[in-house]
């Protein structure tokens, strides 16, 4: 249905200049609107909006924004064989106004300075607009990343956003919460624990992600057996997690720590794990 | 106008409200309140707590689950996890709904229903030498029973098990978990977390498979999987449990696959 309004061929100058592009890469002063309807809007900065369909107004963003990033993926903005994906999505990029002293947000990304001047600057991934190429014919490219490991991290950040799995808060209150607050009270023997570890993944009976029943966590260390200490750690953990599934929801199960050999770990097992980061 | 309240108030209550042990409760209120079959769902308005999965059958219940019996005592177990208290239960069931003839009649029928769910229980409770079914009524104390302890007894039903054998699976002796319940005191840390882990495992099969499947996958090669929870074997037990718990592994791709281009379906056009 949308392929119909597709120039055949398309204009050689859009070709062009999208391949010039990629994900990551900077433009300045793109357009930034969205929809909304204003007797219930969440965005309250005042706008002057001409353009409506029904009753949702177009708003655009204030023009102070000065970049946006691409977060198409490349293949996706320089097609290499006949196009057929006429937009890509930009998200704004500025500076903060006020100095930042705590880490900032997860929607808050980071960006290697120079290429934009002095200051911190930040993608601000709650918002990507949608544009057509069209908008790339005599923009320049502002290359931000100087290394394909910035390249490869900002895509990481971009997929992990919308991939992350979405799991009950029992899963961080009565599993995370125990192991934060273990971690905190030894932190040097809990820093000899997690030496050992390789990854922390999860284990949810199926179709039960939203109101889980058993979960098992399964550690697997870096290369051979954990020690026994370590072990005594994850299953002291598990008493103190367990009791508190047992209260917070007695359909919850916990079940016994897996523990892999990194070594010799089952790689179809593994791959069937929800990855927990930050254990 | 007759109301369930004085009968709810009565010992055999504090009989069902000590009994909710039972896997039933285990499996969580709301699986168990969508036991009720459609009449009683109507009645009690059930929609606005059920849930989506079918309840666990424990070994108690199979007796009882296919009748009216059944359907009361899953949801005087149901009601009770869920904060309900004997006189808020009571004082629910006692409202108005259907203009008085039908509250009335609800009283009679469900007097009688819970004294046959009594009456079914203490029958299991003889076939199985249970002290703890078949003891009088009125010597029953409503109220919470160590976890640990219900955990153990839970084990017990669900594997078929006296209590001397599931003592042996957990490493203790035929009578340290009376003493456990008799003195509020929880087991040590290790004994804990062994009866734990086993009954975690016992309780998700019990959750996940009906009744039949589950005494069939416990039964099934000469019961040793039964043999196996009952030595302590956690090991052979996950092995056989896990393609029920956690299903057939599923493959995920990965953030950050290559894979290659799809044509377009509109491409002709």
């Amino acid at each position: 249905m949308i392929d119909r309004g597709l120039a055949h061929p398309w204009p050689q100058e859009v070709v062009d200049a999208a391949r010039r592009f990629c994900q990551g890469t900077v433009i300045s002063v793109p357009p930034m609107f969205y929809g909304r309807v204003a007797d219930h809007a969440v965005w309250r900065t005042p706008v002057d909006s001409d353009v409506r369909f029904g009753d949702i107004e177009l708003v655009t963003l204030p023009a102070d924004i000065p970049y946006g990033i691409i977060t198409t993926q490349t293949c996706d903005v320089a097609e290499a064989r006949m196009p057929r994906r006429p937009w890509i999505q930009v998200a704004p990029v500025y500076q903060l106004t006020a100095a930042r002293e705590t880490t900032p947000p997860d929607y808050l990304v980071p960006l290697p300075g120079g290429a934009l001047g002095e200051g911190t600057w930040f993608a601000d991934l709650r918002i990507e607009i949608p544009v057509e190429k069209s908008i790339l014919v005599g923009r320049e490219p502002i290359q931000v990343f100087d290394s394909e490991d910035w390249e490869i991290r900002f895509a990481e950040i971009l997929g992990r956003r919308r991939d992350r799995a979405a799991l009950h808060e029992h899963i961080n209150s009565c599993l995370y919460q125990p192991w934060q607050a273990k971690v905190s009270t030894n932190r040097n023997r809990a820093r000899r624990v997690l030496a050992e570890l390789h990854a922390v993944r999860l284990q949810v009976e199926t179709g039960s992600r939203a109101f889980p029943r058993s979960v098992r966590v399964h550690f697997i260390s870096e290369g051979g057996p954990l020690s026994e200490d370590a072990q005594e750690w994850l299953d002291q953990w598990w008493d103190r997690a367990h009791q508190e599934a047992e209260q917070a929801d007695p359909a919850l199960l916990l079940q016994r720590n897996r523990i892999h050999d990194g070594n010799v770990v089952d790689v179809v097992v593994y791959d069937t794990l929800i990855p927990m980061v930050w254990w | 106008m007759p109301s369930l309240t004085p009968l709810l108030r009565r010992e055999p209550l504090g009989m069902i409200v000590d009994l909710r042990y039972e896997p039933t409760a285990a499996a969580g209120p709301e699986r168990a309140i969508t036991e009720l079959s459609g009449p009683w769902q109507r009645l009690f308005g059930s929609t606005s707590i059920g849930g989506s999965e079918p309840a666990s059958q424990p070994a108690v219940h199979d007796h009882v689950a296919d009748s009216a019996q059944g359907i009361a005592f899953a949801l005087a177990t149901s009601l009770t996890p869920l904060g309900l208290g004997r006189d808020t239960w009571a004082k629910w069931l006692s409202r108005d709904r259907e203009g008085g003839l039908a509250s009335h009649l609800l009283g009679l029928a469900l007097s009688g229903v819970l004294g046959g769910v009594v009456w079914h229980v203490r029958q299991e409770g003889t076939r199985r030498g249970d002290p703890e079914l078949i003891r009088p009524l009125a010597a029953v104390e409503p109220g919470p029973r160590s976890p640990a302890f219900r955990a153990f007894k839970q084990l017990g039903r669900w594997l078929d098990a006296s209590d001397d054998e599931v003592a042996t699976a957990v490493g203790v002796g035929r009578t340290t978990p009376y003493s456990w319940e008799r003195m509020s005191r929880p087991p040590s840390p290790r004994t804990t977390r062994r009866l734990h882990q086993l009954h975690s495992l016992v309780a998700g099969l019990v959750n996940r498979a009906s009744a039949g499947e589950y005494r069939e996958w416990l039964y099934e090669g000469g019961a040793f999987r039964r043999i196996a929870a009952l030595s302590g074997d956690l090991d052979t037990l996950e092995a056989e449990a896990e393609p029920i718990l956690f299903g057939q592994p599923r493959r995920r791709i990965d953030p950050g696959t290559w894979f290659p281009e799809t044509e377009s379906p509109d491409r002709s056009e």
